[in-house]
């Protein structure tokens, strides 16, 4: 009778620890969970819950993570940072070790971290909870980049890994993060909650993350309750039919808030006309900006700044600037100013359906005030190796810059455009070389104060909107959908939108 | 058979090269990289070295069965399609055997029934299923009894809360189900009807005539005879199945998130993974090798005129 009463408990208890597991459904491949070496967006997602950095971003500024506190010392080229308490998930404390260790092994090791080789010379121990890094090169992107992207390991696990390029870290990863690697199958990664971390989940067990191959798939397990969350933005379509028949999809949600990347035209400035200011304003006032958000984005879009940057980098994004608009007599004015010599121009598009349809609708406009363009529709990688080369006239693309607007300068600078063995150095594929755009942002690059940062990137707003280095569409929404059947208290918010440490904190089961 | 791998092996290597995509770029994936480094990474793979001795090495290191480190997985390419070959092994040789056994059973009734209703339904069928995309038939399959009917899993291959053995077995079951009867239904009617065609080709031998003119009863003509003769040419079908294994298998793995060889190669090409990819290629060639050397080896067996001659 005992044993009996003690099987149904503990089956009570197993379908109650099931039950409180998140399931999300993500496109793409979990091959590694090496922290250093992230080679697709659902191990970055991962790795994101699993480990901590110094710092991080939020709202366009940098804010501490395991950072207590800060200091930057200018003529030192130094930075010294105090720790908060943290513990890895196997229980060790973390310490100024760690972090050091955690540091100086991109350095020893020669890893391939962006930047931070030419820029981090190393870090020192002070004391248990402080620890100095020291740099080659101080500028406010080191700040916004090397603190930020750097992972804290634990020094005794990997201190007798001779070959980090080629440690997979799948067995038992060990972070700070607020869920611990709990089992995987070869499609599912299932994480438990750590309950040592402060912003640990309160009522959910943890999560398990199961990769699927087509959107399609992972709607429909969305619609059947397999999951709870789908990790990616739902296509508009969609998204207006669940929000237009709610009885069909009587546990579904959509959060609609602000996106972070900015669709925009993006000029090749070492080739003409696309060098002339005048034909890229020409083209700026070409386009129907309402049109394309109604009819490509179904409404789920914002209207882009002049400035560029988008209103989720809500410390630094200038509001008053406006967006630009529609003004056909205008465009024609300025086409008739600048050099074009009626040629037929290319623009180059990734073969998504957004980014066709938007080509589409600009061949419209640009033919309506008598500029000819074609259509180059290439797949993703090819369409990067285009770029990368600067073999194109114009290009639909995205600037990611709402969460880190510093990314700016690699966009714009003229050093990133520099092209050196026929690739271009950086992400300033368009070559943009503007002298006023440079000082502003070599600026940004020397302001360590809060202040003078925001100065800095209200002029750069105002220099892109005057010089108009490229046109900006429309702030794509980001569109979520999750499910309400089996848990409750989701959490919207309109810069990070549904899926957010404060929903995995608070989410509770019905 | 050591010519062929050698050519396989070359092959794979070339072909490879001419993909578009500059595979350390895609390892390290950030143009700020100090152009040192990035001759690092560069060096480290081996990448800096001309064309021809990056062959050498491949095929130097080949020999001793190490075929490199994936860009990607930051393992051995070997572990990775050791790991990944059995799960798509499971997927299409269960619908395959199974719809052999029973096409051969099917197609020789069908064969002494021509012309008769069975005869002309399992052909339409046949037809139908064959002109209806693998992926559509798939996404149906999935719409039917798995959405609106929640027989199967949606996709999948295994439960994430499966820890024992016996639930971990019962859970790949279940989810293998639905891909299993979409192959099975795709396979059957046209291994049926290759049957049924070959059954009517030895049915017009003569010594079909002679064995029946002996009086030998229908069932000794079908099992002694006509199975006898027409597995041979079967087992070269089924060779040429092999080669499909994992090149068919890609749309059924993607729907149902069936993480198999066909996946693998789809990824190992987007990635740039030229290890990975040239792994898969060059285990898929042998695959096929093998395959034909057994086919070669049964027919012998079950046609002593292959043997003789």
């Amino acid at each position: 009778m005992k044993k009996s009463l003690a099987f149904v408990l503990s089956l009570l208890v197993s379908v109650a620890a099931i039950a409180s597991y998140l399931n999300v459904a993500m496109i793409g491949e979990v091959r590694s969970l090496n922290p250093y070496f992230v080679s697709s967006s659902a191990e970055r997602q991962l790795i994101g819950y699993l480990y901590e950095t110094l710092l991080t971003t939020q709202g366009g500024m940098t804010v501490g993570a395991i950072a207590e506190s800060w200091e930057v010392s200018i003529p030192e080229r130094s930075m010294t940072v105090t720790l908060k308490e943290r513990a890895f998930h196997d229980g060790t404390p973390l310490t100024a070790e760690d972090v050091a260790f955690s540091f100086n092994m991109t350095v020893e090791k020669r890893l391939p971290m962006g930047p931070l080789l030419a820029w981090f010379a190393g870090a020192e121990v002070i004391n248990e909870h402080t620890v100095k890094l020291n740099f080659r090169v101080l500028n406010s992107s080191v700040i916004d980049m090397i603190p930020v992207a750097i992972p804290i390991i634990p020094k005794a696990r990997w201190k007798d890994v001779e070959r980090p390029m080629e440690f997979s870290n799948l067995e038992d990863p060990v972070g700070t993060g607020t869920f611990k690697f709990s089992r995987s199958t070869p499609q599912t990664v299932t994480f438990d909650a750590f309950d040592k971390h402060p912003d640990a989940p309160e009522y959910i067990s943890g999560i398990v993350f199961h990769l699927v191959q087509d959107q399609t798939m992972g709607f429909l397990g969305l619609v059947r309750g397999d999951y709870d969350y789908i990790a990616w933005d739902l296509d508009p379509v969609l998204a207006t039919q669940i929000l237009q028949t709610p009885s069909r999809y009587p546990d579904m949600n959509v959060a609609i808030t602000e996106g972070i990347n900015v669709t925009s035209v993006m000029f090749n400035h070492r080739r003409e006309p696309m060098n002339d200011l005048n034909f890229r304003k020409a083209i700026q006032y070409a386009v129907n900006y309402p049109e394309i958000i109604e009819r490509v984005y179904q409404g789920y879009a914002s209207e882009a700044s002049l400035g560029m940057i988008p209103s989720t980098a809500e410390y630094v994004y200038d509001g008053s600037l406006g967006a630009p608009v529609l003004d056909v007599d205008l465009a024609r004015h300025y086409l008739e100013q600048s050099d074009y010599d009626g040629r037929k121009l290319r623009i180059l598009v990734s073969s998504t359906k957004e980014q066709m349809e938007v080509a589409e609708y600009l061949k419209l406009y640009l033919g309506r005030i008598g500029i000819e363009i074609e259509v180059d529709v290439l797949g993703h990688e090819a369409v990067t190796s285009r770029l990368q080369s600067a073999d194109f006239d114009m290009a639909i693309t995205g600037y990611t810059i709402g969460a880190q607007p510093s990314m700016l300068f690699y966009h714009m600078h003229t050093s990133r455009g520099e092209i050196e063995d026929g690739r271009v150095a950086g992400y300033n594929y368009g070559g943009i070389s503007i002298p006023e755009i440079d000082a502003v942002l070599n600026r940004i690059w020397m302001s360590f104060e809060e202040t003078a940062l925001k100065q800095a990137f209200v002029d750069l707003q105002r220099m892109i909107a005057e010089f108009v280095p490229a046109v900006p569409i429309c702030v794509p929404n980001r569109v979520q959908a999750y499910s309400t059947k089996r848990f409750t208290n989701w959490q919207i918010s309109d810069v990070d939108g549904v899926f957010t440490s404060e929903t995995l904190r608070v989410l509770q089961p019905k | 058979m050591v010519l062929t791998i050698f050519l396989a092996l070359t092959f794979s290597f070339l072909l490879i090269r001419l993909l578009p995509g500059d595979p350390a770029e895609r390892y390290y994936g950030d143009p700020r990289l100090p152009i040192e480094i990035k001759t690092e990474i560069k060096a480290a793979f081996g990448l800096d070295k001309p064309v021809y001795m990056q062959y050498f090495i491949f095929l130097g290191n080949a020999v001793k069965g190490d075929l490199g480190i994936s860009y990607t997985y930051r393992r051995s390419v070997v572990g990775v399609v050791m790991e990944r070959m059995p799960w798509t092994l499971l997927l299409t040789t269960v619908p395959t055997v199974l719809s052999m056994v029973l096409g051969l059973k099917i197609g020789t009734y069908i064969a002494f029934n021509r012309l008769k209703f069975f005869d002309r339904f399992m052909r339409s069928v046949a037809f139908a299923l064959n002109s209806v995309p693998t992926f559509w038939l798939a996404l149906l399959m999935v719409m039917g009894f798995a959405f609106y009917l929640p027989i199967f899993p949606l996709q999948g291959m295994i439960d994430p809360l499966a820890v024992t053995m016996p639930e971990r077995f019962f859970s790949v079951l279940r989810h293998a189900a639905l891909p299993w009867i979409t192959i099975f239904m795709v396979t059957l009617p046209s291994f049926a009807v290759h049957v049924r065609n070959l059954t009517i080709n030895i049915l017009g031998e003569d010594f079909i005539i002679t064995a029946k003119a002996k009086g030998l009863k229908k069932a000794q003509i079908r099992k002694k005879h006509v199975l006898r003769n027409a597995l041979g040419p079967l087992f070269s079908i089924l060779t040429l199945r092999v080669a499909g294994l994992v090149g068919g298998s890609v749309l059924i793995e993607t729907i149902f998130s069936w993480r198999g060889m066909g996946l693998l190669v789809l990824e190992a090409s987007r990635g740039s993974d030229y290890p990975l990819l040239q792994a898969t290629v060059l285990i898929t060639i042998i695959l096929v090798i093998v395959a034909n050397f057994v086919a070669d080896i049964l027919q012998a067996v079950f046609d002593p005129r292959v043997r003789y001659s």
